[in-house]
Parts: structure tokens; C-alpha cells; sequence
């Protein structure tokens, strides 16, 4: 399908002021959208990145960049906003409370800073994406939700705190464990709630 | 006997079968011009979905897992909004996607923290 020119061309202003256009045609589950290279504001092509004269393929969930001279097609999935809250309470301390959070579930991540001596760097982070089945044959998607903590200094590895996982298209994601048999127990809790 | 005629004439309706099918698959994939009410429904269709927010993390992720992180394409946030409603103008925002919202999420904290915070033991 090829619309007339006043309507399939979809004009877009890339962040550095470039303007491109594609021409649009419909497959059986995709959109596919090929660049008509007139780019306004730039003669050098080769410093173009990002969707810029990449050919898009559209889908419900996804878009693909399809790039000349890349091997592998750059996926994009569509990503949903999420509405988080933390509450940690350390061993023998106060309830630390963090609400508000906005992340999206594209491997959006926030960093969270702990009202400590020393403080501690956590990291909230919700990625919706595809994993291997338990049977290996498979490729599954999963909505997972990380809580890392930072390393004492930047060659350290971030450890992990806790995770919790929902199916892709659940509304909420969350955990909480608690220590037991300790007088005054360590409490880490997440929760995600989907808000658009 | 009658098995073998049985056989020929199965073969030749599959072939017969197959033929009819071959020729209705060409006439559905023929190109097909569309009007102008048709191309502005489509491209209510393009306008709505395109709209939205786009990263691709997962695919990093996933490739890195995979032992395939140097081919993994480079990390892109993008956010693609309407310029004008009803128009084909789009905005696009890409960005590289960590967002760390520290100083935010610190000022929510104390504010938290002033009121009564229910107890978690």
C-alpha cells in the first residue's frame, strides 16, 4: 500500500532538529515505514542515529530498526508506565519509605538512596522481556522486578536484593521477604502498579 | 485394482487442489491501490500506534545472556508523541534509557518521613 503523499508521510523532528520522512505500507501483522532520505537540516547522513533513516517495522508491541549495516535489528518494545513504592527497613532501624517512583517496564530503573550511615545506593528496575522456557526450547515473556544494591565502588558489582516476577500483561509486580527469627528483623519490600 | 485407480485419482485431485490454491494465494497477494478514505483510515491506524514510549533494554539484556553482547545494538530510549492533532507530525525523542531519578526520590523520603509510617515488623 502506498498512500498519497500528503498522507502516508509521516514527518518526525529528531532531537538535534532533523526532519525525516517515511512512506508507509501494511503487511499481514506489520507496519513497515522506509525512509524517503530527505533529511532538511543535515547533508552527512552517516551521522544520523537512532530511528533516523533506519527502516521501521511496527508492530502492536514492538518496533524494529532496521539499520543499513547492522547485523542485528534493533528491537524496541513499547514500554508501559508503572507507579512503584520501597520499603526497606534495615536491622534495629526505622522504616525507610520511597513512593512515587515512575519507571517503565522497558528496563526503566530508579536509584534510591537510603537515609543511612553510610548511605546506600539501590537501584529499582522493571524489565518486561523475553527468557528461556524452564524446558530450554521455549522463549517466554516475563515482567520482572530487580532491587539492586550498589558496590562500594564502581568496579564492584551491583548485588542483588530481592526480585519478583508477573506475567507480561499483569497490572501489579512485587515482593517482600522478611527475615525470620531475629528480634528485629530486616524488611524489603517493592511493588509495582501499572498506570498507563 | 480399485485401489490403484483409487490412488491415481487421489493424486490427481491433491494436484488439481494445490493448483486452485497456488492461483487464489496470487490473486490475494496482488497489489491493491487504495482511496483516499481508505489511505486516512490507515493512517489513524499508524498515527495511534506509533505514539508511545519505546526502549530496548530487554533486547540487550537478552543478547548479553545469550553470549551475543557485542553484536547487541546500542542502548535507545525513544519517545515518539503527536506533534498536532490530527496531523502526520511526530515528535521524537531519543535518549540512551537509565533514568536515575536520585534527588527525586531522596525529596519523597523526608517528606515521608515527617508523617507516621505504618509498621512493617
Amino acid at each position: 500500500m502506498r498512500l498519497t503523499s500528503t498522507q502516508t508521510t509521516a514527518s518526525t523532528t529528531a532531537s538535534s532538529a532533523i526532519t525525516c520522512v517515511w512512506s508507509w505500507e501494511r503487511r499481514p501483522n506489520v507496519w513497515v515505514a522506509r525512509p524517503q532520505n530527505t533529511f532538511s537540516n543535515t547533508s552527512d547522513n552517516s551521522k544520523l542515529s537512532g530511528l533516523a533513516g533506519a527502516t521501521l517495522w511496527l508492530s502492536s508491541d514492538e518496533l524494529w530498526l532496521e539499520t543499513a549495516g547492522q547485523t542485528v535489528l534493533s528491537e524496541l518494545g513499547r514500554a508501559r508506565t508503572y507507579d512503584c513504592y520501597v520499603a526497606l527497613k534495615p536491622r534495629g532501624a526505622k522504616v525507610q519509605m520511597f513512593m512515587g517512583l515512575k519507571i517503565h517496564d522497558r528496563g526503566g530503573t530508579v536509584e534510591l538512596i537510603t537515609d543511612e550511615t553510610p548511605a546506600r545506593k539501590l537501584n529499582l528496575m522493571l524489565r518486561r522481556g523475553t527468557w528461556p522456557s524452564n524446558s530450554g526450547n521455549n522463549l517466554v515473556e516475563l515482567l520482572i522486578l530487580y532491587l539492586h544494591e550498589e558496590g562500594a565502588n564502581d568496579k564492584l558489582q551491583p548485588s542483588l536484593l530481592d526480585t519478583g516476577w508477573a506475567t507480561p500483561e499483569s497490572s501489579r509486580v512485587g515482593f517482600g521477604i522478611e527475615e525470620e527469627g531475629i528480634p528485629e528483623p530486616k524488611t524489603e519490600n517493592a511493588c509495582c502498579k501499572k498506570i498507563n | 485394482m480399485m485401489h490403484r485407480g483409487y490412488f491415481v485419482f487421489m493424486f490427481f485431485s491433491i494436484i488439481s487442489l494445490n493448483l486452485t490454491q497456488i492461483k487464489a494465494a496470487s490473486k490475494v497477494t496482488s497489489p491493491v491501490i487504495l482511496g483516499v478514505a481508505e489511505s486516512n483510515l490507515q493512517l489513524v491506524k499508524i498515527s495511534t500506534l506509533l505514539i508511545g514510549e519505546y526502549d530496548n533494554e530487554p533486547q540487550r539484556y537478552y543478547l548479553t545472556g545469550m553470549k551475543r553482547g557485542p553484536s547487541a545494538p546500542p542502548r535507545l530510549h525513544v519517545n515518539i508523541s503527536l506533534l498536532k492533532e490530527g496531523s502526520s507530525n511526530f515528535a521524537l525523542e531519543e535518549r540512551e534509557g537509565n533514568e536515575h531519578i536520585a534527588p527525586p526520590a531522596l525529596a519523597r523520603l523526608r517528606s515521608v518521613q515527617r508523617r507516621q509510617l505504618p509498621r512493617f515488623s
